[in-house]
């Protein structure tokens, strides 16, 4: 029903097109006058303005009314289960949705089907009203615009202001979702700071992570809570991600964009290409099945025994996953020095080593260093390589053949548990917005940087 | 002229030769080479990191090409089913197609009688072939009370024995004559008349050297032991304590004595050319085949062994040329295919009964907990769903917004702080769309979990910032003269970008669109969050139902213990790259097609 | 007396299916400032980045004939353009000024050909190098500022200054005051009739005046023809070709 009427909107919207067109039209020939406005403008100027009521009524509604329904039959199954916890209630309430939509519930008892049948007819009531209120809308908008037309209505002008209006809209939607993001992160990491009493000292620079050994007692235990295992194993793999990552991707961009012909650049450019459009889960299977158990083997034959989810391996692979991003960012920048300067050097007779070394990578220093900025970033914040490849258990050590769990890996594992998400949301979000924050600031300082670069040689 | 340089003392020309090069420009020329094999190599290294990658997928993902299915003919009994062709097909589904089928495992080998070997002969089958069975049945009732050849699909160990992941038989070469007969207890008295069971009591032994070593490492601890006593006895303060760690360090030293010499008496055992050898769960398999049956070996020496019977013989044989020896290199207690599944699996294979086709279930199935049933195409369907979702949602407002930024939108405060956080947006790493999900769509809203609509929500919002910034690039390759052209005519402004500016950007909007869904398509954090991993058996039939997306059901495969999942994981993988190449193609030749230089 | 310091035969240049040099034939001399003139894209540009092996670093361009300095062929493979390149040295249309300071500007040079022992003397090749590319006085108090940072006339002489500090033996100029405003050009165009007595310069212009003003010897090219090459005063007063005459007068160009 809601998609019906999704699309009875754009329809209903092609109509009053017309329809104005037409009778801007009639207008015109009727009175012999010129109009202000092309027909079509106010066959545009009616579509708009039904669109806009047409689904801004029906997404009003629809939010507000699943949200209102859902709230008051969860008070109400919170009323005859005071003892459940939330979990249980929206299990109670998707199976009263399951018998009022005739699927297959996973139990059946009296309250769900008193559940179900209030569910039956609020629902009705709310899909009715949904469709009575759009097409209402959509009509008397219509009827108005059609009303408004005349020989001097500025159609046009007004149709294409609510074009940039709605174009308008549509850029603040990324800073909305930036706020949503922002908003969403610290409503719950404040929650987190006040149950550990804003003993911040204790979450930056604690050493035990534990945070849910003491949620059976309703307690979060501040002396349980420190991310310092979770930051070093975070830095240990993307210390070991970088240092795979910087060189091979650094030489790689320095070999495309100074030495190699065209015919090398087509070949090799596409193969990086590909190793940046991989996912990352793909990269924790390959990490997970090829490179541990090699390691793990090379370990033994050496007599150094190395973890079955080692730091180490995480970080190779991230390490490949990062290769792509650090060269084709360098390579830009590289590429980007003029070719004024190698010209210079060349002409004074230095080789292409020393051009490289002496004049194109401190020329292009500020955007290389963004760049690997821009990685350690992309490694902080990657996530499937060490779910599937570094451990689980917050492992303080400094050695990167042993287990060693990450940020990433903590949220994940804190919100997929079995532990209740409200208890589990808490630290989750602290350790998202301390990620959020820390990439953040990464990005800035890399802008900055190509800034500067840019402002240098563009 | 000539004479103006005679006035210039330094100006008598200077005439250096360039032939034969300096050894500094030798060592300079060595420099310039070591950057270019550090350049060659690093790029040897990523593409050797590529080609291994996918190489390992590829590889591994074989194994999920074919299935192996048990063709056995079934007698659809209609006593022992309790239903009739005229019988409800619910009641008819319903009815017990496990028990007929093991019933017609068990008739087929009846030495198979105690539970853990009526288990281990009923796992041959996977859980899921019954539930076919009675699908079929139900369908065509008529059927019922007839012999039906119905293909049963059998369970991932024997796919994977049949692929040979445990290893192989491997058949011994034998020379002499095979007899066998059976003892009171059972247990069956086996000889050769040359020395057939050599080799393999060999190997049989070769077990005792590594049963040695260990006894021996545990000998060294002791040894450590005995040191470490003997260093506090030194510093005991007590005459008492004293005596007590020399006590303890004498039990050491005992205890490592026993042991060493257990060692070296395995060590003699394995060091001599005979002598009878127990072969037990840890040791290599040995199976011998003869009078029309598989007899295991649970005692072997170079002519003689001890054995059990695992699918029934003819007995007693004589003197029988007709035999043959085959040795499984795994143990037993090391894979999950037992020496009785071994015999049937033979067994059933040699009567034509096991076929392996390609599993066309793999496609069309959609998740299960059995890999042997896992499908992908629940997947697809989840991740189609849910790319709908994300491109409906991202690629209007992605490209109108960009559109505002970069045609309409004064140059002041607030849209320098929406580039600003566009480009931040472009950085932030994907969980945390997953976190903003959780909280705003799933919490506040009430939406469902693990449904494509919230997936395509929070995906989209991830990809936003590549949209717009891609259409941003695409709209500012344009150049401004078609602006001017289009104003210049009397057009608006707004129609100038719609009419004119617009279409020609589209192909690079359409390049930049496609490459942020293809990592879209790719992305799992944020879908962990939002309770996409949830174990789902139906294919969705739209945004609301419960899904789960290919790369998520990547990572689920990869976490199940089965090692069959590793098969369908890699294959799985190979499902999803097969849609980032083309998208990425796709691209590619948009790119190629449309590429325009102004 | 004439003293060939560069002698080019039969030189043809291709960009890949472009032939962009066509035969031309020429003996430029020691102490002498030679100009090459012609209109934009007649090639003139291309010879002279032949003459120090500028050209290498672009893929597609091939170069046949034959290019001798003081009797070598510079072509010739046991060549190595790096040390070609510190015998004949090149100024630029834009002044490029490596990101770095003054003093490294010019130091860069001396430094990878390894023509110092010490600090001190590495100063003193400096300093010269800056008295003879006629800055010296103005820099000599912020050798460490950067060199991007000077003016447009002050950065063309310190690349002339550091393509000087490599001691080389011919100096080629590619349209050295293009850039410049015209009291830089008259400083640049002096300093280069004070190079001539230690150098054979080589400098292309689009200013047939500036040609006039400084050369002693001027090579006419024309589409990737070298159409007329003689005595400076000669080619703008008495051209023989009838093409030199309709560019000196303005009807081509």
């Amino acid at each position: 029903m809601i998609f019906a009427l999704f699309v009875f909107v754009p329809v209903a919207a092609i109509v009053a097109f017309y329809v104005s067109q037409q009778h801007a039209n009639a207008l015109s020939s009727a009175t012999g006058q010129r109009l202000h406005s092309r027909p079509q403008h106010h066959g545009m100027h009616s579509m708009l303005w039904v669109m806009l009521a047409g689904w801004g009524v029906l997404l009003v509604l629809t939010v507000l009314g699943e949200t209102l329904i859902h709230r008051t039959l969860i008070g109400r199954v919170s009323d005859a289960l005071p003892d459940d916890g939330p979990l249980q209630w929206n299990l109670v309430l998707s199976d009263a949705r399951s018998i009022a939509q005739g699927t297959v519930a996973s139990s059946t008892d009296m309250l769900r089907e008193q559940i179900a049948s209030s569910f039956s007819w609020m629902n009705a009531t709310r899909l009715w009203g949904t469709a009575l209120a759009t097409i209402g809308a959509v009509a008397a908008v219509a009827w108005w615009t059609y009303q408004q037309i005349t020989i001097e209505l500025r159609a046009r002008i007004y149709a294409e202001n609510m074009i940039r209006r709605g174009l308008a809209v549509m850029a603040t939607v990324a800073v909305l979702t930036t706020i949503g993001i922002v908003l969403s992160l610290i409503f719950e990491t404040v929650r987190f700071f006040d149950a550990i009493d804003w003993q911040l000292h204790k979450f930056l620079f604690g050493t035990t992570w534990s945070p849910l050994s003491g949620v059976f007692e309703g307690e979060m235990d501040a002396d349980k809570v420190g991310i310092v295992p979770l930051f070093a194993g975070t830095l240990m793999i993307t210390l070991i991600a970088m240092l795979v990552a910087v060189p091979i991707g650094l030489f790689a961009a320095i070999y495309l964009s100074d030495f190699a012909n065209q015919r090398v650049r087509a070949v090799v450019k596409p193969v990086m290409e590909l190793l940046a459009g991989i996912p990352t889960v793909v990269y924790g299977f390959f990490a997970v099945i090829t490179v541990a158990p090699l390691l793990r083997d090379a370990g033994k034959a050496i007599g150094v025994p190395i973890a079955s989810e080692s730091a180490l391996a995480a970080g190779m692979v991230m390490g490949i996953m990062i290769i792509p991003f650090i060269s084709s960012l360098s390579d830009d920048v590289i590429n980007s020095v003029p070719q004024s300067l190698r010209d210079g050097s060349l002409s004074l007779g230095a080789t292409k080593a020393e051009t490289i070394r002496q004049v194109v990578l401190p020329a292009a220093l500020p955007g290389i260093v963004s760049a690997i900025v821009l990685g350690v970033s992309k490694a902080i914040g990657e996530t499937m390589i060490v779910v599937m490849a570094a451990g689980q258990g917050p492992n303080l050590t400094g050695n990167p053949l042993e287990a060693m769990t990450t940020v990433t890996v903590q949220i994940v594992a804190l919100i997929t548990g079995d532990i209740e998400a409200k208890t589990a949301a808490g630290p989750a979000f602290t350790l998202g917005f301390t990620l959020f924050v820390m990439t953040l600031l990464m990005n800035m300082l890399a802008q900055r940087l190509v800034a500067r670069f840019r402002e240098a040689y563009d | 002229m000539a004479d103006l340089a005679s006035n210039i003392p330094d100006a008598a020309p200077r005439r250096s030769s360039l032939a034969g090069g300096s050894a500094r420009l030798r060592k300079r020329r060595r420099a310039e080479l070591r950057l270019k094999i550090y350049g060659i190599s690093a790029i040897g290294i990523a593409a050797a990191a590529l080609i291994t990658l996918l190489s390992t997928v590829v590889f591994q993902a074989g194994g999920a090409l074919f299935s192996t299915y048990l063709d056995k003919e079934i007698q659809l009994d209609t006593e022992f089913l309790g239903v009739t062709a005229s019988s409800d097909p619910k009641v008819i589904r319903r009815a017990d197609f496990d028990g007929l089928i093991e019933r017609g495992l068990e008739e087929r080998f009846p030495l198979a009688t105690g539970r853990q070997e009526r288990r281990e002969l009923h796992d041959l089958v996977s859980g899921g072939a019954n539930f076919e069975l009675a699908d079929h049945v139900a369908a065509n009732p008529d059927l019922l009370g007839q012999s039906i050849n119905f293909p049963l699909i059998g369970s991932d160990t024997l796919d994977l024995y049949k692929q040979g992941a445990y290893g192989q038989l491997d058949r011994q070469p034998v020379n002499g004559l095979l007899s066998v007969s059976e003892l009171e207890d059972g247990s069956l008295a086996i000889s050769t008349s040359a020395n057939d069971f050599s080799d393999a009591l060999r190997q049989v032994k070769s077990q005792l050297y590594v049963d040695a070593d260990r006894l021996r490492r545990q000998a060294s601890r002791q040894e450590n032991a005995i040191r470490v006593y003997g260093e506090r006895a030194e510093a005991a303060e007590t005459e008492e304590e004293r005596s007590e760690q020399l006590a303890a360090q004498d039990l050491a030293r005992e205890r490592r004595d026993a042991l060493i010499a257990q060692a070296e008496a395995l060590e003699a055992r394995a060091d001599g050319a005979g002598g009878a050898e127990e072969v037990d769960d840890e040791n290599v398999s040995l199976f011998i085949k003869a009078g029309g049956g598989w007899i295991r070996l649970t005692e072997v020496n170079r002519a003689e062994a001890s054995g059990e019977l695992l699918t029934r013989v003819t007995l007693p044989i004589e003197d029988s040329e007709a035999w043959s020896f085959r040795i499984m290199e795994l143990p037993e207690s090391n894979r999950p295919f037992s020496d009785h599944q071994i015999a049937w699996a033979e067994t059933l294979n040699e009567a034509g009964l096991i076929e392996r086709v390609f599993n066309t279930r793999f496609f069309t199935a959609a998740d299960s907990r059995a890999p042997e049933l896992a499908g992908i195409w629940g997947a697809v369907v989840g991740s189609f769903w849910t790319m709908l979702v994300t491109f409906s949602l991202t690629f209007p407002v992605g490209v109108l917004g960009a559109i505002y930024l970069q045609e309409f939108a004064p140059r002041n405060r607030f849209t320098d702080f929406i580039e600003v956080n566009i480009n931040n947006l472009a950085a932030v790493p994907s969980i945390v769309f997953g976190l903003l999900g959780l909280a705003v769509f799933l919490s506040f809203f009430g939406m469902p979990r693990s449904a494509p609509l919230v997936g395509g929500i929070v995906l989209a919002l991830m990809t936003l910032p590549t949209i717009i910034i891609a259409s941003r690039a695409a709209l500012r390759a344009v150049p401004p003269s078609i602006r001017e052209a289009a104003l210049g005519v009397g057009a608006s402004k707004v129609q100038a970008v719609f009419h004119h500016v617009l279409p020609l950007a589209m192909p690079g909007i359409l390049t930049g669109t496609i490459i942020g869904m293809a990592a879209a398509l790719g992305e799992t954090a944020p879908l962990l969050l939002i309770g996409m991993v949830a174990f789902i058996v139906e294919v969705p039939t739209g945004i609301m139902d419960n899904a789960t997306v290919l790369p998520v059901q990547v990572f689920r495969w990869s976490d199940f213990p089965e090692r069959a999942f590793e098969a369908k994981t890699a294959a799985a993988i190979c499902v999803l790259l097969t849609f980032l190449v083309v998208m990425n193609l796709v691209a590619i030749i948009l790119r190629r097609k449309f590429e325009r230089r102004w | 007396m004439t003293d060939v310091k560069i002698k080019a035969k039969d030189v043809q240049v291709y960009y890949g299916d472009n032939h962009a040099i066509k035969d031309v034939s020429v003996e430029i001399e020691n102490n002498t400032v030679t100009a090459f003139i012609g209109p934009s894209g007649c090639g003139k540009s291309t010879f002279l980045r032949c003459i120090n092996r500028m050209n290498d670093t672009i893929d597609v361009c091939r170069v046949e004939g034959d290019i001798l300095i003081d009797g070598e062929d510079i072509y010739d493979k046991r060549i190595d353009p790096v040390q070609l390149r510190a015998k004949v040295g090149m100024v630029f249309q834009k002044p490029n000024p490596f990101p770095k300071s003054i003093y490294d500007n010019v130091a860069y040079g001396p430094k990878i050909h390894g023509m110092s022992r010490n600090k001190a003397e590495l100063d003193d090749i400096v300093e010269r190098a800056l008295r003879r590319g006629a800055i010296w006085d103005e820099v000599k108090d912020r050798l460490d500022a950067p060199g991007t940072g000077l003016s447009g006339g002050q950065q063309q002489r310190l690349c002339i200054a550091r393509a000087i500090a490599t001691e080389p033996e011919v100096l080629l100029m590619d349209e050295p005051c293009s850039a410049l405003d015209p009291i830089a050009t008259a400083q640049v165009e002096e300093l280069i009739d004070e190079l001539r007595q230690n150098y054979a310069v080589v400098i292309v212009t689009h200013s047939m005046q500036q040609a006039a003003r400084v050369s002693q010897k001027t090579a006419f090219f024309h589409l990737g023809n070298l159409v007329e090459y003689g005595d400076t005063p000669k080619i703008f007063t008495n051209p023989e070709d009838s093409r030199t005459e309709s560019y000196i007068t303005g009807r081509i160009g």
